[in-house]
């Protein structure tokens, strides 16, 4: 049955001479894989839609294994990602780590408007490093693992200090000898993480946050994923490798 | 377990190839049974002799016999001009085209992020290294107009820019005999912006 779906390519891979698969987020049948027949050749109307990060309107032949995508039609290109290293590399990021953090074909309309927003801000060379956090921490409240933010994880105070990643959330100062692995974090830090767990990308008009607190935020939310996580992130060691050359 | 070892193997052998599943391999390694047997034996040494004399070039990467490779030994070649590709056969289409004069380098891939492959895991530092030593002019990246093709020369240039050699990217665009009309606005607006002077 051909199905008319707006998406965004999360992943591609070639497969065979000319042909490609490609892994769709969509808005109306969420994530799923289709083949792309001929999309690597020069001439081929499919060559462009199927690029990664590209959101566009396809026609789909939907099956319940692999589908076959037939059109496309680009809605936005998000041209900036492809141009800049460090844009491509936080795309990178969030795509893959929709890919595995997502069932296939359960539809989502605010994840998919989370990564569309998140996708469409960086490719308006908003701060990348931000902007995947936040995305970041929606699709752990999906997974089932995202950290308690907005009040004490053992006590519900509200006098915060820090974040144990053990008790997977924030804590307060009278509980902060309780826990083993507590980190202290500034009112500003506390403050970043709850807006990033509950703003919605697309209502981010202009990001400010310093070095040091996207640096501390950063290296919080990598040690929590990587207890909690589960799937290992291939674009993380990029990343890294990325923070050297700068 | 139907067939005779020897055919066992060979069908095995061939499903190891890219593209071929079980029921190519059965038509295949009945093929090989019914040629001559000088066929044969030249079809296993020339597999051989592939796998045995071909290696790649210390200086620019690229397949080769003989090292350094035709293309570096070239006394007549520009060398102070390397276009860097992705693959071997990337060289052998640039060198249909014979309007490239210059020397080459093989990358062996392209960075990928979602792959786990980083400017370490490709042919980057000799490109550095080969940098220093030679008096090279201009660098072209002709990687393929991809996320990971873009990412890998914006990596380059990075790495390179300091240096101040001339660093220039493939042009991209309409291809020859492409249609304005069937054009996706990616496309266009690559090749509007690439558009020269007549």
């Amino acid at each position: 049955m051909f199905e008319k779906v707006e998406g965004i390519i999360i992943r591609t891979q070639d497969y065979g001479e000319t042909h490609k698969i490609v892994s769709i987020l969509s808005k109306q049948f969420g994530k799923f894989q289709a083949i792309a027949r001929g999309a690597k050749k020069p001439k081929s109307r499919m060559a462009s839609v199927t690029q990664l990060f590209i959101e566009a309107d396809y026609l789909v032949q939907l099956k319940s294994g692999l589908s076959v995508l037939q059109q496309g039609e680009v809605i936005q290109s998000n041209r900036y990602i492809r141009e800049d290293i460090v844009a491509a590399a936080y795309a990178s990021y969030l795509a893959e780590l929709s890919d595995k953090m997502l069932e296939d074909k359960q539809a989502n309309l605010f994840i998919y408007q989370q990564l569309k927003s998140t996708l469409s801000e960086i490719s308006e060379k908003k701060d990348a490093m931000t902007l995947a956090m936040m995305y970041e921490l929606k699709l752990y409240r999906l997974a089932g693992f995202a950290p308690v933010v907005d009040q004490c994880v053992k006590c519900s105070s509200l006098d915060l200090k820090g974040f144990s990643i053990i008790e997977g959330g924030v804590i307060c100062s009278r509980c902060s000898h309780q826990v083993e692995d507590m980190r202290s974090l500034t009112d500003t830090q506390l403050k970043l993480l709850r807006l990033f767990y509950d703003v919605d990308v697309s209502r981010v008009q202009n990001i400010q946050v310093k070095d040091e607190n996207k640096n501390a935020l950063r290296e919080l939310l990598d040690d929590y994923y990587d207890q909690y996580g589960g799937f290992i992130i291939k674009s993380k060691n990029f990343l890294k490798q990325l923070d050297l050359l700068q | 377990m139907y067939y005779p070892e020897p055919i066992s193997k060979l069908i095995d052998s061939f499903t190891k190839l890219p593209g071929i599943g079980p029921k190519t391999a059965v038509r295949l390694a009945f093929f090989v049974l019914n040629m001559k047997e000088d066929d044969v034996l030249d079809f296993a040494k020339a597999l051989v002799n592939a796998k045995r004399e071909l290696t790649h070039c210390s200086t620019c990467g690229h397949i080769t016999d003989q090292d350094p490779c035709s293309i570096c030994s070239d006394g007549t070649r520009d060398e102070s001009v390397i276009c860097v590709v992705q693959d071997p056969k990337d060289v052998i289409a640039m060198e249909k085209m014979r309007e490239f004069n210059g020397r080459y380098h093989v990358l062996h891939g392209t960075i990928s992020p979602m792959d786990g492959i980083g400017p370490e895991d490709i042919n980057v530092p000799p490109l550095i290294d080969r940098l220093k030593d030679e008096k090279v002019n201009e660098l072209i990246l002709a990687t393929n107009p991809n996320v990971e093709g873009e990412a890998t020369a914006m990596y380059i240039s990075r790495l390179v820019k300091p240096s101040g050699i001339k660093i220039s990217r493939i042009a991209s665009g309409l291809p020859m005999g492409g249609d304005l009309e069937y054009a996706d606005e990616v496309t266009l607006s690559k090749a509007m912006e690439g558009r020269r002077e007549l």
